[in-house]
Parts: structure tokens; sequence; C-alpha cells
């Protein structure tokens, strides 16, 4: 349960957290973080870097419909951890089951898939017109926050 | 003989009348075109002075009016304007001279005699005076009905005396009517003066009963003696 | 200059300093340019050759740049951790197609760090790059060939856009050129719809009617004053002759009056002078008719005779061609015997004058004063060469008023000691 709440508050930090990072270019990120991008998504797409803390945030793109990908290395250039776009269709069937279940009517957006190390979960916002939610899932579909926004 | 001046310039007429009564002509003046007009019709004279610019009308209307009423010839046009127009619109209405403002008294004289002349000439055209003749047509002078020889220029200068006889012809008109404006130069009066004496020398070796007087220098007088 | 030249000229120099700044830019911009492009190339064989490495372990114990350009050294941890790609422009010994031994070769290279097993790996990529010098005098050339076809294609324009644009202007310029006041009947005028021709013409118009007007009325002025002269002149003759006439005067009183008469003589001579000359400046003279030349100048050689006699001067006429002149008898008259007067007047005890008629020509020469005169103004009106002479000093300026009446050409020339008037009567 204690991971979790990491997890839960790195995840929940991020929302906020793109305002502090600054731009930089690829020249100024280290070799080792460049090549290990490079090597690992060679097809990336408007590749953006940020500083972000003391790690090198990378932005791009995959794909000619651009889903987004954000990840974080450090200065080695092991992944710290890693966002993307997903389509609602592939969430796992238990979270799909868990929404379906919970909270059926509302319409689903900006769903991403976030690793941390072996974690995976789950973001992704609940509306109907009258409310909505941030919510997090696990890869089982325990619902780990929501949150109104 | 009588003549009628039709001339604006009150000085000038009475100066021409002044010059044209020494000649025993009977004067008639008028100022204007209306009056000039009238005397016109009224009577008859020997010869006119016309002025062609007049208060009233032009001087070339009384011409015309003149040539209606068939009382047209003996008329000599005097004008300010030397305009070849006007001088021949003026002989071919009639008139039988043209003179140009300025002129001397001697020209006048000589011009209106001319004119004059021509009407009374019974075929003869000459001017007798004591025991001379000076023949016109024949360019001849005779002295006691002897043929004298003059060169063309003397011939002119009698000619002219003649027709200013007992009168003051000066230097200047005698100039100008003989050798035109050639001799414009002042100092050239003893040119003039020179050809006078020429003439002088044969109209005495010839037993003329005329001669010619300087006057003052500024000119001579024919005079009988 | 001319215009076309002077715009030529600003043309030339402003696009001489465009095309040298153009040239400077351009070449730091292709230079950008070309190193980008390389850059790009540089990365993309970085991601291959680290992807190769992985595969093919042989690549990381390249050691130099024979052969696919790059090299792979091991380095610490530290240094990798602190590595980060740098694009350098740096030189090599190489050995192009074109060289026979190898030269040190501008190169671009790209220096980074993998890694790769838990190993650290340095990986120096070149390319080569164009020789810098090479390119600076390749664009110099270019730039060159573009400022020649550039001048080339601006001479041609110019000429063109002058003569089209210009042609109103050039139209109007040359009849302005022609144009004499007084004489041309026909102002200037092209038709244009350019607006500052418009202006300019409308400006010079006005410009030409102030100064005919002007001119006009100087005309009308003298020839007005000279007339209402003529009777006042006429009175003062008169009233003088009859008052000597009358023989009342003493000697000394008559010869004050002929004096006064001598110098009224002298105005009314001046007046008709300058009425002759308005006259003929007003072109009131238009009783034009065939003239023999010839027959003209026998006759006023004949008035002359005697006064020339007179002064001990001989005259003589030599008649080699007819002249005949379309021309008023009256002005053709007083051309000829004004010069002769002229020449017989200024002349010496036992001198000649000599008329000839040649061709079109007729030369009136005549001994005098042993200086030339100056031709320059010696038909200028009141000119006098002598001011004691008595005569008007129009006499030689209306025969010139009536040579250019009528287009004939004067002189006055200093000619084997004799004082030469020329008149050609060809019209120009």
């Amino acid at each position: 349960m204690k991971t979790y709440v990491i997890i839960i508050a790195l995840a929940l930090s991020l929302f906020a957290s793109q305002s502090f990072a600054q731009d930089i270019s690829q020249s100024q990120v280290p070799s080792l973080v460049v090549n290990e991008f490079q090597q690992a998504h060679p097809k990336a797409l408007d590749v953006e870097w940020e500083m972000d803390g003391g790690h090198y945030k990378v932005e791009f793109v995959i794909g000619l419909l651009g889903t987004d990908h954000e990840i974080w290395y450090d200065q080695t250039g092991k992944i710290r951890r890693q966002e993307e776009e997903i389509s609602k269709a592939d969430l796992p069937k238990a979270v799909l089951s868990k929404i379906k279940t919970n909270y059926d009517g509302y319409r689903l957006d900006d769903v991403k898939k976030i690793s941390v190390g072996t974690e995976i979960i789950y973001t992704l916002e609940a509306k109907t017109l009258m409310e909505e939610w941030k919510l997090a899932f696990d890869e089982v579909g325990n619902e780990l926050s929501k949150i109104a926004d | 003989m009588k003549v009628l001046i039709v001339e604006d310039e009150i000085e000038l007429q009475k100066t021409l009348a002044d010059s044209l009564r020494r000649e025993h002509f009977v004067i008639e003046t008028a100022g204007d075109f209306e009056s000039a007009s009238e005397k016109l019709a009224l009577y008859d004279y020997d010869c006119v002075l016309l002025d062609i610019m007049l208060p009233g009308g032009s001087g070339l209307r009384l011409l015309d009016e003149l040539k209606e009423t068939g009382k047209s010839g003996n008329l000599i046009i005097i004008s300010a304007k030397d305009s070849l127009d006007d001088k021949l619109k003026g002989l071919e209405l009639g008139a039988d001279d043209y003179l140009t403002k300025p002129f001397h008294i001697a020209e006048l004289n000589a011009r209106v005699k001319a004119v004059l002349r021509r009407k009374t000439l019974n075929g003869r055209n000459a001017i007798e005076f004591s025991n001379i003749l000076l023949d016109l047509g024949e360019r001849q002078f005779l002295v006691d009905g002897k043929d004298v020889a003059l060169n063309r220029k003397e011939f002119d200068v009698l000619n002219y005396f003649l027709l200013n006889k007992n009168r003051l012809v000066t230097k200047n008109a005698l100039a100008e009517h003989v050798w035109g404006d050639h001799i414009d130069q002042a100092d050239n009066f003893d040119f003039i003066y020179y050809q006078i004496k020429n003439l002088r020398k044969k109209l005495q070796s010839a037993g003329a009963g005329i001669e010619i007087e300087a006057i003052y220098g500024i000119g001579y007088k024919l005079v009988e003696k | 200059m001319k215009l076309l030249n002077q715009s030529l000229k600003y043309l030339s120099v402003s696009i001489l300093l465009i095309l040298g700044l153009w040239a400077v830019v351009f070449y730091f911009n292709m230079l950008r340019e070309i190193k980008e492009s390389v850059d790009e190339g540089l990365e993309n064989y970085k991601r291959q050759i680290i992807r190769n490495a992985a595969e093919d372990s042989s690549l990381l114990a390249k050691r130099d740049f024979d052969e696919g350009l790059f090299t792979i050294s091991e380095m610490s941890k530290r240094e990798a951790l602190e590595a980060k790609d740098s694009y350098l422009d740096t030189l090599l010994y190489m050995q192009d197609r074109d060289d026979e031994v190898p030269e040190l070769e501008p190169v671009r290279m790209l220096v980074t760090a993998f890694e790769l097993d838990g190993r650290y790996y340095e990986l120096k990529m070149i390319n080569p790059m164009v020789e810098e010098d090479d390119l600076v005098k390749e664009l110099f050339l270019e730039a060159i060939w573009l400022y020649l076809i550039l001048l080339i294609a601006i001479v041609f324009v110019n000429n063109l856009v002058l003569q089209r644009l210009w042609r109103p202007f050039y139209d109007f310029l040359e009849q302005l050129k022609n144009y004499r006041i007084g004489k041309s009947k026909v102002q200037p005028k092209a038709e244009t719809q350019i607006k500052e021709f418009k202006d300019l013409q409308t400006a010079v118009k006005t410009l030409l009617q102030h100064a005919i007007e002007s001119y006009e009325q100087q005309n009308q002025f003298i020839g007005n004053a000279s007339h209402e002269l003529q009777t006042p002149l006429a009175i003062a003759t008169n009233k003088l002759e009859l008052l000597i006439e009358n023989g009342t005067l003493e000697s000394g009183q008559a010869e004050s009056v002929a004096e006064v008469l001598n110098i009224i003589g002298r105005m009314v001579r001046l007046n008709k002078s300058l009425l002759l000359l308005s006259k003929i400046e007003n072109r009131q003279f238009l009783d034009n008719q065939t003239v023999s030349l010839n027959e003209i100048a026998r006759q006023a050689a004949g008035d002359m005779e005697e006064i020339a006699d007179f002064k001990g001067v001989q005259i003589v006429l030599e008649s080699q061609d007819d002249i005949l002149v379309d021309m008023d008898p009256s002005l053709a008259i007083t051309v000829i015997s004004n010069l002769l007067r002229n020449a017989v007047f200024h002349n010496i005890e036992g001198g000649l004058v000599k008329i000839e008629l040649r061709e079109s020509r007729i030369k009136i020469s005549n001994t005098g004063q042993v200086e030339s005169l100056d031709g320059q103004h010696i038909f200028d009106r009141f000119y006098k060469s002598d001011s004691s002479q008595a005569g008007t000093g129009l006499g030689l300026a209306i025969v010139k008023a009536i040579c250019i009446l009528y287009g004939f050409e004067i002189s006055y020339r200093m000619e084997g000691g004799l004082h030469c008037f020329e008149i050609d009567f060809r019209k120009s």
C-alpha cells in the first residue's frame, strides 16, 4: 500500500509539474540520454527536451496521428518514468469493466498509461455534464484515486 | 484755291493753315469727323488734307463717302501711322498722296502743289517762273528758252525749290526729299551745301532770273532776282 | 550627365552594395544550412552506428577514420556522464579523389558517448565539409556574374523605359530648344498622360504666355510710343520752320532755332527707325514678292553715288550672280541701303566700297578704321563704335532684325583690311 501512495503522489504531482519544467535543447542533454532515447524510439517526432527537476524529460509523438509520449530519464540514461497517451480501447479489461460498473454514462477523456519502474497505472478523466472526475487505476482495476476536477 | 485741313490736333491744324495761307490759299479747317463730313458735303475744295485718325470716325470712311459722291481726288492723307495697309487703302479709295507725320512744311507745300498742278494741268506739266521753265515731263530746264544741262539730282533740287518758291526749304527737308533717307547724318549738310553751290553756278552762268538764298545756315530760299 | 547615365550610376552603385551585402549574408546562411544538413546526416549516422555496435562488437574497437569515417573508444563512466553531443569544425588529413597525397581537409565532427552493456564508449564521426575559401571564391564569381547580368538588364530596361516613358519629355525639350519668342508660331506641346510631364507643360506654357505677353507689350509699347511722338514732333518742326521763315528773328536767335530744328530732326529719324524696328519685329511687312537684289543694289549704289563722290569714296558693284529673294521690297531696299550707307559714311578719304553679289550672298566691304569692330555688339540697338557720330545707332540693328525676320544669315568680319558685312539670303 505504501508504494501506491508514492505512485499516486507522484502521478498527481505531475498534473501540476509541467509549468516548472524548463525547455532545453538536445545539445544540452547528456549524450548517454540522447543516445538511449534515440535507440529506443528511432521514429520519434516533434522531440522536445525539458529539464524537470534532476531529470531529463523528453516529449515526442509517434505515428501519423501522433500519440503523445513523455519519458523522464536520469543522467545515465535510465528511464525513471514514462507516460503515453492511449485510446480508451487499449485500457486493460479489468479497468474497463470497473469503469463500466462505476462510471456508466460518463464520457472518458485524456486516457494515459503511466509507468514508473515496473508499476503501471492508468489515469483518465470521466465527465458528465454535471461532474468531472480525475481517476487513477492499477492494472487489475483498483481505483487508486478519485479527484473532483 | 481752297484747301480744307482735316486735323484733330489743333496746334498742327493752325500751323498747317498758317503755312498754306502764305501760298495764298483759302484755308478751312475741321477738327473731327462730323464737321469734316459736313464741310465736304457742302463745299467743293481744290485740295483736302485728311488725317486718318479722327475723333468720331476714321478718315478712311470720309474717303469712302467722297468716292460715293464723286468728289474724290485732290486729297492728301496725313497720318502718324506709317502703315502700308492704310496707305494702299487710302490710295485705292482715291487719295492722291500719303504723307507721314512728321513732315517738313516744304514737303507739304510740294505735295499740295503737285496735286493742284495735276488738277489744273492743261496737257503740259511744267513750271514757269521768271525767265525759266522746268519741264517735268521731258525733264528739261530752260533759261530764256535755252536748254541748261542739269543732272538728275540737280533737277530734283530745283523742282523742289520751285514748288516752294519764296519759302524756306531746310537742308533736312531738301535732303529727305531728294536723297531720301540716305543722308541722315548731320555732318552731311556739307554735301548739301556742295550740291547747292554747283546748282547756283549753273543758274548764274545760264543767266537765270532766280537765285537760291541761304537762310541762317539752316536752309535756302528760291527767289526772283 | 544624361538622366540615363545618372540613374544608371545610382542603380549600379546601390545594386553593388545590395549585392555585396546579400552575398555576405547568403554565404553565412548557406554555410549554416550546409552544417545543419551535415549535422543531421551525422546524427542519423550516429544512431545507425550505435545500433550496429550493439550487434557487432567488433565495431567497438574501430580506432581510425578509414572506412566508415568514425572511431569508437571506451571511456570512463565519469567522462561519459559529462559528455554531451558536440559538433566541431576541424581539419583532418584526408585523401580526396582529386588529391595525390593526403591533405588537411575541413570536416564536421560529431562527438558523442553511449553505453553498451554497462560500458561506456566515445563515438566520433566525421563528414567532409566544403572548403570555405572555395565556397567564397565560387560565391564571389557568381555574385559578379549576377551583378553584370543585372547591369545589362538595367541598361536595357532603362533605355527602353527612357525611350518610351520619357519620349514626351524629350520631344517637348526639343521643341522648347527650337522655340523662339516672337518667331515660333506654335507653342511646344507633347502628347502625354503622365502627370509630371503635363505639369511641366502647363508650367512652361504659363511661363511662355507671360514672356510672349511682355514681349508683345514691349514691342507694342515701342510702336505706340513712337506713333504718339509723331504728331508733337510734326507740330514742333513745322512751328519752328514757320518761325524762321517769318524772318523776324535776329540771326543769333535764328541759328539757335536752327539747332533745335536739327535736334528735332534727329529725334524724328530716331523715332522713324524705332517704328521701323518695331514694325519688323511685329511682322507688319507682309508684301512679299520676288525681288531682284541686283537691281536694288544697283539703285542703292546710284543713290549713294553723289554722296560717295563728295566724300571721295569709290563704290564698286560686282554682280556675278543674279539673286532673287522672296521678301518685302521696301525691306530689301532698307537692308542694302543701310549697309551701303554704313560703308560709305564710316569710310576714309579716297576709300573704297565694294558690293559683291555671288551665289546667294551679298558682301559689302569697305575701307575704314584699321581696327576690327566689335562683332558681338555691332548689330545691337544704339551701339556706336564712335560716340561722336550723329547716326541713330539703329541702322545695323534694323538690318539684323530684317535678317532675323526672313531667316537670313548676317555676319561681320575683317577681311584683307576691309570691314566686311555679308548676308546669305538662303533661308535657313
